[in-house]
């Protein structure tokens, strides 16, 4: 027997395999799939206008997808690696890479949204989300990406606060106005009962073009060359006021490893950072905050166009007030205008003149992307090479880990929730309609079918026989509607005896616990009654020809020569032999906990899991598809193993080999 | 570079000196003045409004909401769509759902609201606007006295700090920040109370979308982002404009949840004439409800006031008197109201692109062969019309359009002038070289129920029609390849139309563009740059009628049928109404802000309800000549 069910175990395996394998390529290959589907919203989005929704008369035309959108879709979608790929990375044997977030800056911490708690914040009003800080560094060269301890950006109870990091003790950001010396101790030369400090300040600058400082210009960081606190024959004594500091001649001063970064509240307030941070990671303080992260760092310029790149973030570097004024002064002076030939048609004035001679230093690269007039002015003000700086210092942060069915997760929905919570969330409905469901109907359909065999061929059992015929032939939603017409409408009776759709009722929460076991009642009474309909028959029936192939049975004979009373003869002999074939269900019992019928859910209005297994289907969900398909295999593979080993279990006859 | 320290230590000691002098603010020139202190009568503040005309600004005082009958208090339950919406955000993903929309409509006001009827702007968060000549630069001027629900002012940073927002593409709605882009400048606050925006579009349609702007709270939005704001306000809201407000305590998230909105007492408008009778409920409440079988016997048990009825079937034989006992005692009552919402055009139509659907007879012997009549009689209960404008509704569709008849023997003519005739020992239509007239119709699964009829009458004449059938997805995106020789599409419209997209031949060559026939019709062209052009929505009426008048007559589309009413409702008998029944353009959504609880209605209804009685019909409309229900037709709208 042992064997036997090893055996069985062996062979669930590659059946759940090929199984999953087979659905999954199926999904995968079918048109009209989750990526379709986004395509089309994207397209039907498009075609969307101020006033109205939808396409036709108020629109625009639809808009073609551009290309990069589209490769980053796929890309998104996985659709860029092969079927077999795809299928390991769902089973969690190869890598995944989700994508997260572009365009973030190397060496800057930011916080990350893992996601919204759902609560809400009383001092701001706004929802509190679960976040971490996600730190893409640069060290030696190479992108090392380290994440702190979640937590929630407001007090909420059972959780920690993220974003009360105070990155200046961890010594690697440091808020600072401009044209404020830092003083930054590098180490201590001398003993520690005689500390000679090694120190530099450093100093956040704006200087104009010719590197003289300025109020308006490139913000710069400059640090002093090393001196000590005291004197020493080796180095400088550090300048102790501003006076002193500001008198140094030029040599004192030498560009700096820190980076500044304007603040966003405050643009006189810069963050400084220490640009080489190989020091740092190796630091105690760091490595109580951070840990390296299995997320990872790709530059963008390893993935993304630098044109196209700049097309979307144009704004940032395009000197606005300049590119006004020359819109402003091209259009009052609107003799000009770029024909569709791109040759500049213009007349005499000042304005388009100097918009051509700004025009002539435009690549004709340039000149052919910019051809509307006004893009094309801001084009002249970008600050191309302030850009191209920035977008080399990008990176695009992905997720990249094997995570999958084998590692126990079940994959998210396409509204990016978690599978698994998803189906747990519902599982009480179905357990509650599944139990209640096979405990009535056994109740019911064991003394029943007893009742009809014993009483065969009586008016009892003929009449019995057609109401139960009749409820096995009438589908369990019709039923449904039937029940919700008689019960649940003023239609038979005066006002509606029972509610017509829900679990529970809408005011569940302010209800007593008596209140709560009686609306309960009602709520689940006509779905279980629908559940109950169509196990009835076959139940039944079922039982009744099996206790009378028993009671013909020669045991049974004997057993009344004996001279037993009927009644121990039939329930202590024939019953029992006749409830074998019942048993084999029992297995099925483990599926009960998945049992939602999606049309009886449908009929009342519940959300459980048959509505949830259907809507995947409708929505071309697969991660929730997936994640039923895995459940429902294991369940079944395992159920079919449970009711063979009950078969051997209660029938001595039978035997595993 | 020498000396350049120096310079530095020069410029901090400067910088420290007339920090200390001005106690760390800048003196700043008078150009630079904060706009938000700006606020003299001249910027738009308190006596604006008596030298306003004086500086070309416009505002309209003519404004007539709701109706004088109207009673306050009571609470409103609607159904606010099949499943409860995943997000309460209006800008962002998952945010197409009506309810997301009507949301955002009840509590944020816009800057200005139209008058479709009269064809004309009303001030709501604006007073007054003004455009200057160059016809893309707008100011509106804000109420002072508009308020948000925390206590602070409405003012031009507002505006601008929504649009910042818009155009934000943190939000990962790609298409709102395009689009925002795409027509406007940034906004300018130019005093505390007046804002210009600049669009980028020398289009009549731009003055609307920036009428249309509903501003949010500017102390909040400086605290967010784009992507701030699709983590910050899923289901939450900032401080509102408008009536209603979302109430978070009396709502319930999840699938069997509900949204309920309260009238906000401290609504600063609330004394203002114009909406004096408007918005007169104390409490609306969403419930959602997915099986379309339990939203009608829901509606009916009373768990919610309003129905809208969407299928024709239903509302002719399920909500009857025979049917249902609420309805019988007229506890129900049906009605439907006929107005100018608009309804796009649809219909069979055919890719001009291709052998024989170049030939304008032949695409008119198709519409003389549709036979839309016998379609509604046989499959729509009757109750549908058939069109004979694109722009159905609107002011704009052309009143003299004739309706095509189905008429075979007119078809056959028609054909003949084509060169398709039945030759003698034939029962095929044929060409001169003898090739028989057959042709795929594209059309989605389950459309031949509703086709099978036409594809008989062709028969009947001698031409075959095979159906090319897919799934609606796949059969539109053939469409809008032009990879069709026939199908069946339809659109839906705005009330001003915007007929470039479908009728211009621009893009009469393109695909994955509306115009699907490729329309390409010189005259029209013609026409449509001068209607583009016309800045008043009234001169634009014969110049769309000619539109609509060629368009049709040119039978690119063998136009079909449309619902022709603005609303088809079952409500509880308790209601008070006004006689128009919805607005002039309005919907189901209407009852919202027109309608109100009758309080003796109410009462009988209860009453009604215990000793089983009947009660009349409210003294609305008329009863229908078709069937028991109330018809209000107040602006004979009726086709």
């Amino acid at each position: 027997m042992i064997s036997y069910i090893i055996r069985r175990l062996l062979l669930i395996i590659p059946t759940f395999f090929g199984t999953t394998f087979l659905v999954f390529w199926i999904l995968n290959i079918a048109p009209d799939g989750p990526f379709d589907q986004e395509i089309k919203k994207l397209k039907a989005a498009n075609m969307q206008s101020g006033e109205t929704s939808g396409g036709g008369m108020d629109d625009k035309p639809p808009g073609e997808i551009d290309e990069e959108v589209l490769k980053k879709l796929k890309r998104e979608y996985g659709l860029d690696k092969s079927i077999l790929h795809r299928y390991l990375i769902w089973l969690g044997v190869a890598k995944k890479e989700v994508k997260y977030v572009e365009d973030k800056k190397l060496n800057e911490p930011y916080a990350h949204l893992i996601e919204n708690t759902g609560e809400i914040d009383k001092a701001s009003g706004t929802e509190i989300s679960l976040k971490q800080y996600i730190f893409p560094a640069l060290i030696d060269g190479e992108i090392v990406v380290y994440e702190s301890s979640p937590g929630v950006d407001a007090e909420l109870e059972g959780y920690e606060r993220y974003d009360q990091i105070d990155f200046e003790t961890i010594g690697f950001i440091k808020k600072i106005r401009i044209f404020d010396p830092y003083l930054f101790t590098i180490k201590n030369i001398g003993t520690e009962k005689n500390p000679i400090l090694l120190q530099k300040y450093i100093l956040p600058a704006v200087v104009d073009k010719n590197g003289n400082p300025a109020a308006e210009g490139e913000l710069v960081v400059k640090e002093s060359i090393e001196c000590t606190n005291i004197s020493h024959k080796n180095y400088k004594t550090i300048p102790s006021s501003i006076e002193e500091l500001f008198s140094q001649d030029e040599s004192f001063w030498k560009d700096s490893k820190w980076v500044a970064g304007r603040t966003k509240k405050d643009p006189s307030i810069v963050n400084i950072i220490l640009n080489d941070k190989s020091e740092l990671v190796k630091s105690k303080e760091f490595n109580a905050v951070w840990k390296k992260s299995t997320w990872q760092a790709k530059r963008n310029s390893d993935i993304t166009n630098f044109e196209t790149w700049l097309k979307q973030n144009e704004d940032e570097y395009t000197d606005k007030v300049a590119a006004r004024k020359d819109q402003e002064n091209i259009r009052k002076n609107s003799n000009f205008k770029i024909d569709s030939n791109l040759s500049l048609n213009f007349k005499n004035s000042n304005a388009s003149k100097t918009f051509y001679s700004k025009a002539k230093d435009l690549s004709f690269d340039n000149w052919l992307k910019y051809k509307d007039k006004d893009i094309y002015i801001r084009a002249i003000y970008l600050n191309k090479e302030k850009a191209e700086k920035d977008f080399r210092d990008l990176v695009e942060i992905s997720y990249n880990a094997r995570e999958g069915i084998l590692t126990g997760y079940l994959g998210e929905s396409n509204q990016g929730e978690d599978v698994s919570g998803l189906i747990w969330d519902r599982i009480h409905i179905s357990a509650f309609f599944g139990i209640t469901g096979f405990i009535l109907s056994y109740l019911v359909c064991i003394p029943l079918g007893i009742m009809k065999a014993l009483r065969h061929g009586s008016k009892f059992d003929i009449s019995s026989s057609f109401f139960v015929f009749i409820g096995y032939s009438i589908p369990n939603y019709a039923f449904g509607v039937l029940v919700i017409w008689i019960f649940a409408t003023s239609n038979v009776f005066a006002e509606p005896l029972l509610p017509s759709k829900g679990w529970r009722p809408l005011n569940w929460e302010e209800l007593s616990i008596w209140g709560k076991m009686f609306e309960q009642l009602r709520h689940a009474l006509l779905p279980t009654l629908c559940y109950m309909l169509g196990s009835f028959a076959t139940l039944t029936v079922l039982m009744k020809n099996s206790l009378m192939e028993n009671m013909s049975q020669d045991y049974v004979r004997t057993a009344f020569a004996k001279g037993l009373t009927e009644k121990t003869v039939i329930f202590k002999h024939a019953v029992r032999n006749s409830l074998i074939p019942l048993a084999t269900g029992i297995g099925g019992l483990i599926g009960i906990f998945l049992a939602g019928s999606y049309l009886i859910e449908k009929v009342f209005g519940i959300d459980g899991i048959g509505m949830l297994g259907f809507k995947a289907i409708q929505d071309r969900d697969f991660g929730i598809f997936l994640g039923f398909l895995v459940i429902g295999t294991i369940v079944r593979l395992l159920g079919n193993l449970i009711s063979d080993i009950c078969y051997a279990v209660i029938d001595p006859r039978i035997r595993f080999k | 570079m020498k000396n350049s320290y120096r310079k530095l230590y020069f410029l901090i000691f400067s910088v420290m000196l007339i920090s200390v002098a001005y106690g760390f603010t800048f003196a700043q020139p008078e150009e630079f003045k904060d706009p938000m202190l700006k606020d003299s009568d001249t910027d738009g503040g308190i006596g604006f409004e008596k030298i306003a005309t004086s500086l070309g600004w416009e505002t309209n005082t003519n404004i007539d909401m709701g109706d004088s009958n109207a009673k306050k208090g009571g609470t409103l339950t609607m159904l606010g769509g099949a499943i409860f919406p995943k997000t309460y955000r209006a800008i962002g993903k998952d945010t197409r759902q009506q309810i997301n929309s009507l949301m955002e409509s009840m509590q944020y006001d816009p800057l200005l609201s139209y008058d479709y009827e009269n064809l004309e702007w009303e001030p709501n968060l604006a007073t007054h606007w003004k455009m200057e000549s160059d016809s893309i630069t707008y100011r509106f001027r804000l109420d002072p006295n508009a308020r948000w629900s925390d206590g602070k002012e409405v003012t031009s940073k507002d505006v601008v700090a929504y649009y910042n927002l818009l155009v934000d593409p943190g939000h990962k709605d790609p298409n709102v920040s395009k689009w925002y882009e795409e027509y406007f400048e940034v906004p300018i606050a130019e005093s505390k109370y007046i804002v210009k925006i600049v669009a980028k579009k020398k289009d009549w349609r731009v003055f609307r979308y920036a009428a249309g702007f509903t501003p949010w709270p500017s102390f909040y939005l400086d605290e967010i982002d784009g992507a701030g704001y699709i983590e910050k306000y899923n289901y939450s809201f900032m401080p509102v404009s408008g009536p209603y407000q979302f109430n978070p305590s009396k709502s319930k998230k999840g699938t069997d949840g509900y949204l309920v909105f309260e009238k906000r007492e401290d609504y600063w408008a609330k004394d203002y004439d114009r909406v004096k009778n408007f918005n007169n409920f104390d409490e609306i409440k969403f419930i959602f409800i997915e099986d379309e079988n339990q939203q009608a016997v829901s509606f009916l048990n009373g768990d919610y006031d309003i129905y809208l009825s969407g299928r024709a079937q239903w509302w002719v034989e399920k909500f009857t008197a025979t049917e249902s006992k609420e309805i019988d005692l007229g506890w129900v009552q049906k009605l439907k109201v006929f107005n100018s919402l608009p309804k796009g055009p649809s219909g069979i139509v055919f890719n001009t692109r291709i052998e024989p659907w170049d030939d304008v007879n032949v695409r008119k012997a198709f519409a003389h062969l549709f036979d839309v009549k016998k379609l509604n009689k046989r499959l729509f209960f009757g109750e549908y019309s058939q069109l004979n404008t694109f722009f159905f509704g609107t002011p704009y569709a052309n009143p003299e359009n004739p309706y095509t008849s189905f008429n075979p023997n007119k078809a056959l003519n028609l054909l003949k002038k084509a060169g398709w005739t039945v030759k003698s020992g034939d029962t095929r239509l044929t060409n001169a070289s003898g090739e028989p007239f057959e042709f795929k119709f594209l059309i989605s699964t389950g459309e031949d129920r509703i086709y099978s009829s036409f594809q008989q009458d062709l028969a009947n004449i001698g031409i075959t029609m095979e159906f090319d059938q897919m799934d609606a997805s796949g059969a539109f995106a053939k469409t809008m390849k032009k990879q069709f020789e026939v199908t069946s599409q339809g659109w839906t419209a705005g009330f001003f139309p915007s007929m470039e997209g479908m009728m211009h031949s621009k893009y009469a060559d393109d695909i994955e563009v509306t115009n699907i026939t490729s329309m390409n019709i010189p005259e029209l062209d013609e026409l449509i740059d001068q209607y583009n052009q016309e800045w008043d929505a009234q001169k634009r009426i014969p110049i769309a009628h000619k539109i609509d008048e060629i368009a049709v007559k040119s039978y690119h589309y063998a136009m079909g049928w449309t619902s022709p009413y603005g609303a088809r409702l079952l409500f509880w008998n308790k209601f008070g109404i006004p006689e128009t029944g919805i607005s002039y353009v309005g919907d189901w959504r209407s009852p919202i802000g027109m309608w109100w609880i009758e309080p003796d209605k109410e009462k009988n209804l209860q009453k009604a309800k215990e000793g089983q009685t009947s009660l009349d019909s409210p003294n609305i409309g008329y009863k229908s000549p078709d069937g028991d229900w109330i018809e209000i037709d107040h602006w004979n709208k009726k086709p």
